[in-house]
């Protein structure tokens, strides 16, 4: 193998492992896998066919599970593990030390341009966890959550503003 | 004529005939390639050999002279086109794979696919996170709730 050959072996392998890199999915993601199928939660997972041109949302996750003090650690860890890639916090409140509602900006992804969201809310019992991806900056992400939601609602298939 | 004369004389005839060894075709090339004045009728045979010379030492020893010769900037620049196809191909399967065909709820670990179990569910979690009241769309959960239970 001449020198040429590794040099573009080495190049394909480094541009492999950063698409790799950049296409693992956020700490917070896994949270959907681990509690989204157990009893009492609803996980939501969004593809083209609901989404479509509607917004500007390319991926949806929702999860609502019991909220016990397990969950809401790991979540609260995951989040902060998400937030070291250059994300910040948009709107953070805790009661007792420990968060009720919050939402994060992940920022951008470096494979996609993509920006990331971690919506959550720990009240009434229950822990809701969403994990948008989209092209719209954080000062947009009002406006599109308000599209999804008039997708659904619907009362004699008119929409109900909210 | 002296004795490195003949000799090379007799080579360069037996290399005409096409009985040289290729150890004897590099006597042949090393001796045009050095050689300081020359007779007039080994002109053509030095120019011969010293052109030779020039393409075996832009090859790398031991590779095969192909018919067609593609340039190294060439080579570098598909070598480059493929790898980054490659990772096109590669990005672009593992961005969706990792989308789900189709829209999907789990509700108490039971799969569901109609729109009604997973718009109910969506609007559920963003009415849980919005500041607004509540009662405003809690109708219009159960209403779709109603669809799956």
């Amino acid at each position: 193998m001449n020198r040429l050959t590794k040099w573009i072996c080495l190049a394909v392998f480094a541009l492999t492992a950063l698409a790799g890199r950049a296409q693992e999915g956020r700490h917070a993601e896994r949270l959907f896998g681990d509690y989204g199928k157990r009893e009492g939660s609803v996980l939501i997972e969004l593809a083209k066919d609901v989404l479509g041109s509607h917004t500007r949302i390319s991926r949806y996750k929702s999860l609502i599970a019991p909220l016990n003090d397990v969950l809401l650690r790991e979540t609260e860890q995951a989040v902060c593990e998400d937030l070291k890639d250059g994300g910040a916090p948009m709107m953070e409140s805790r009661k007792d030390g420990k968060i009720e509602k919050a939402c994060y900006h992940l920022g951008k992804r470096p494979d996609s341009g993509l920006h990331e969201y971690i919506l959550l809310a720990a009240k009434s019992g229950k822990m809701t966890l969403i994990y948008l991806k989209g092209d719209f900056p954080p000062d947009r992400l009002e406006e599109e959550i308000g599209r999804l939601k008039h997708l659904f609602i619907k009362v004699n298939d008119k929409h109900i503003k909210l | 004529m002296n004795r490195k004369q003949k000799q090379t004389d007799a080579l360069l005839r037996k290399y005409f005939e096409g009985r040289t060894s290729s150890d004897e075709e590099k006597r042949l090339r090393d001796y045009f390639r050095t050689v300081q004045h020359i007779s007039p009728e080994w002109e053509a045979a030095k120019a011969m050999f010293g052109y030779f010379g020039e393409e075996i030492a832009v090859r790398r020893p031991g590779t095969v002279r192909r018919g067609v010769t593609i340039s190294r900037t060439v080579k570098l620049g598909m070598a480059v086109a493929a790898s980054l196809l490659a990772l096109f191909v590669l990005t672009f399967y593992r961005e969706n794979r990792a989308l789900p065909e189709v829209s999907q709820a789990y509700i108490n670990g039971k799969r569901y696919t109609g729109i009604e179990a997973i718009g109910s569910g969506a609007l559920r979690a963003l009415s849980n996170l919005s500041d607004g009241d509540e009662s405003l769309y809690a109708p219009q959960v159960e209403a779709l709730d109603a669809f799956f239970e």
